[in-house]
């Protein structure tokens, strides 16, 4: 079965460095590894999107083309370069499926015969299925990544399930030292009014070190969230340019991972999909991190994993993040073993073995 | 074979032979075995009410009848009518025919039909006895999504056919749409067999003259009362005309009348087609001054069949088949051509009266004949299904929704039904003040507005 991964944005500083586009990544990735060690009837796995500049982005196990096409319906240029990609494969991915770009994808999938697969939701859904929701019917399947996510899909008349994750083996760098960063929290994510890192720089204790790792989006935000570090006297480092391994060693090396995202945001909008599922918070738990999230979107569902706990207010997490660095005392091998044992626990609940298994499982079906 | 016939109009209610083509082949179909549904519009209301055939006849598609298209519709000019398509899917999910059998299409969006039907790879034979596709514009179908969707549908051999009834349609459409690669066969109209071969004309006092088709300009009847004046003119008075058919009936008989030409030209009514065949017999020579672009022409070959000699426009369809001194006559179409050749006929010895009704009869008998081009045309049918490309794994309505989002999407429809941002933000604000009894006149107006609807449900 040979399968690709659509997206209109992909995970690069050309398109969106955001959880969704590293979602793609992982998924695929997930998929590619399963299909060396399980047994299955995935062959190939690619992803394609859309850019200015044609590229090939290779990653550990895929590789992901860009076509440079930008996303206009009207373009039969980009009509008959999608037919005729989609015909090398048996399974197309859609991500971002309820999109007008994700619809028009799926569209064309669903025309060529080909079993079309709908994940991630994405922001803006196709005004077409406010007044027909049939329309979503161009899809066989859903999955959506967290139960949050999935109510967008309960609608549509089309299955869906939800599989939470997918994380891949994530290359854990070496000779971190646990001394320097007993103080040390993390948080990952664009930074967005919705994201709330102000609750972090608020509720973080005073001696503590606030790393927000993630791209500069707004800076109307980010200038407010230097003034209130410097007006509460916090310890506050954006990290705007990390790798993957980078952002991955800091989080590693952190005290605690904290994930604040909020419907309301520091000017008083509403968003009403903050976090669909926080990949990141994923990553932190895959990693051993004891993480503190909030209830927003998908956050809270994450609470009744081991090693993660859900805030309500800031004095709840002020308190939270307290009791972390007061319970630091431990040495670097008992700590080792704490992580090593959420790790594994992580990795048991949202690694890629288990989402290949039970994407393998529908894939096989759909495809009968 | 399961086959599902589409049309635009479907008896008992017709307005030309396209149809009445149509209800012919269906019942020969009908009757050889096949399991024949009909597809077809409600343009006639009382038609629903009368179940004539031994087929199911649905008549659920949107026709005009002017050939203009409804609100449906994408966008003049791109002959797509998406509630005509959904009708269509549904209809392939319940019956599941092996063929398509498409006939008129014209005003019920032949464009999008044929779209759907190649991308669901279909056998499809698209019977054309007229220009199905005169209602898009080209140069708006250029270069969009639809043109590819319906070139590839076409242009696939496998599984879409056009049959042409003359190469005179097929020359017109060509004009409009390519043919170029596409899988083309010339399939001509039919008569019923002659019962018997005409043995003698009437040697009475006068030439007895018919015209038996919609009474209307674009047939001619304009030019066969100027031709009878002129005769009249000329003195040359051995001669009737009688006129079968319904149409302008009242304004022409004014016409006749003021011009004094009751004498000459009879108004019959309009008789049924079967009786029409054999009230041929009883006339020397056809008229049928018909316009240029006539794609074929019924009729003529109905009275060459009785050994009524057809007096023709040249150039058009039938005309290709019926030759000028040996089968018919032809004419150019103005009255004074029609007069001369009408005088020409009247002043013919017998023997050579006799000799064109007899080339014509045996034109029919051997090559036009309703049992050769019936069979012709089952063979087709039958070709397509062997050939048959592939199966459809998914279910055609699903395709129906891709096809409406990709093809209105390319065309920026969704805009239509939605209003601006800021004229969406305006509306919110002042339905808070409407006044509660307007509130219901204000979402009649506005309600088909997205943004209004969402405002009345809140």
């Amino acid at each position: 079965m040979k399968i690709l991964n659509v997206t209109p944005t992909y995970y690069s500083i050309n398109s969106i460095i955001g959880g969704g586009e590293k979602g793609v990544i992982y998924i695929a990735e997930s998929l590619a590894q399963a299909s060396k060690s399980q047994e299955g009837i995935l062959e190939t796995v690619d992803i394609l999107s859309f850019g200015v500049h044609s590229e090939e982005i290779n990653f550990k196990e895929i590789s992901l083309t860009v076509c440079p096409y930008q996303i206009n319906f009207s373009n039969p240029e980009l009509y008959n370069y999608l037919r005729k990609k989609f015909k090398e494969y048996d399974v197309v991915i859609v991500h971002q499926c309820l999109s007008p770009a994700g619809i028009y994808f799926a569209s064309i999938a669903s025309l060529l015969n080909k079993t079309t697969v709908g994940f991630d939701h994405g922001g803006e859904v196709a005004i077409e299925l406010r007044s027909r929701p049939d329309h979503a019917k161009v899809y066989d399947l859903f999955v959506a990544q967290s139960e949050f996510g999935a109510v967008s899909f309960k609608d549509l008349n089309v299955e869906f399930i939800v599989i939470k994750g997918p994380i891949p083996e994530l290359q854990i760098p070496m000779n971190i030292s646990y001394g320097n960063s007993k103080k040390k929290f993390t948080s990952v994510g664009r930074i967005l009014p919705h994201k709330g890192f102000e609750d972090l720089i608020t509720a973080a204790p005073k001696d503590s070190e606030i790393v927000i790792i993630g791209n500069l989006y707004d800076i109307d935000y980010y200038n407010y969230l230097q003034e209130k570090s410097f007006s509460l006297g916090k310890n506050v480092r954006f990290e705007s340019s990390l790798s993957d391994e980078e952002r991955i060693s800091e989080v590693f090396s952190s005290a605690a991972y904290v994930q604040t995202s909020k419907h309301i945001d520091y000017r008083g909008t509403f968003h009403a999909k903050p976090e669909l599922l926080s990949l990141a918070t994923l990553e932190a738990l895959v990693l051993g991190k004891r993480s503190f999230v909030s209830k927003a979107g998908a956050l809270k569902e994450l609470a009744d994993v081991h090693g993660c706990e859900s805030y309500d207010t800031l004095d709840e997490l002020s308190m939270h993040l307290e009791h972390t660095l007061n319970n630091r005392s431990e040495s670097d091998n008992q700590i080792k073993i704490i992580e090593s044992t959420l790790a594994i626990y992580g990795h048991s609940r949202f690694g890629a073995q288990l989402y290949a298994k039970i994407l393998n499982l529908y894939l096989k079906n759909l495809f009968k | 074979m399961k086959i599902l016939l589409v049309s635009n109009l479907f008896p008992p209610g017709f307005i030309g032979g396209y149809e009445l083509a149509a209800s012919e082949v269906a019942s020969y179909l009908s009757e050889k075995g096949h399991d024949v549904n009909v597809l077809t519009s409600n343009f006639f209301k009382n038609d629903r009410q009368i179940q004539q055939f031994p087929f199911s006849v649905e008549r659920n598609l949107y026709y005009d009848g002017s050939g203009f298209l409804d609100s449906f519709t994408p966008s003049k000019g791109m002959d797509t009518n998406f509630f005509n398509i959904d009708q269509l899917t549904r209809k392939l999910v319940d019956f599941r025919p092996d063929v398509v059998f498409a006939w008129n299409t014209h005003g019920i969006g032949s464009v999008g039909i044929a779209s759907i039907l190649g991308l669901l790879e279909i056998p499809t034979l698209h019977y054309l006895m007229d220009n199905v596709f005169s209602n898009f514009n080209p140069t708006k179908f250029q270069g969009s999504i639809l043109e590819n969707m319906f070139y590839d549908a076409i242009r696939n051999k496998r599984n879409y056919k056009l049959l042409f009834m003359s190469e005179n349609l097929k020359r017109e459409v060509s004009q409009i749409i390519s043919l170029h690669d596409a899988s083309i066969s010339i399939l001509p109209g039919w008569a019923e067999k002659p019962s018997a071969k005409r043995l003698q004309v009437e040697n009475g006092e006068k030439t007895r003259f018919v015209y038996a088709s919609r009474v209307d300009e674009h047939k001619g009847i304009h030019l066969v009362v100027d031709a009878a004046s002129e005769l009249v003119r000329q003195n040359q008075l051995d001669f009737s005309i009688d006129v079968y058919g319904s149409g302008n009936v009242a304004i022409y008989e004014q016409i006749v009348h003021s011009k004094k030409l009751d004498t000459y030209i009879n108004f019959m009514g309009s008789v049924p087609q079967t009786e029409m065949r054999k009230l041929f017999a009883n006339y020397e020579a056809l008229l049928f001054p018909t316009w240029h672009r006539e794609p074929f022409g019924f009729v003529p070959i109905e009275a060459a069949s009785a050994g009524c000699v057809p007096i023709i426009t040249t150039a058009i369809g039938a005309a290709e088949w019926l030759q000028d001194g040996q089968h018919a006559l032809h004419v150019k179409r103005n009255y004074k051509s029609l007069a001369s050749r009408m005088q020409y006929f009247m002043t013919l010895p017998e023997e050579s009266v006799m000799k064109l009704a007899r080339n014509g009869q045996s034109l029919v008998e051997k090559h036009l004949n309703k049992e050769i081009i019936m069979g012709m045309i089952e063979s087709e049918l039958n070709n397509l299904i062997l050939n048959k490309n592939t199966e459809v794994k998914k279910n055609p309505v699903f395709h129906f929704l891709a096809f409406q989002f990709l093809v209105s999407r390319s065309l920026n429809l969704e805009k239509k039904h939605t209003m601006s941002t800021g004229v969406a933000n305006f509306m919110r604000k002042i339905w808070v003040r409407v006044p509660r009894k307007m509130k219901p006149l204000m979402k009649k107006a506005f309600l088909r507005y997205e943004p209004v609807r969402y405002i009345a449900k809140e």
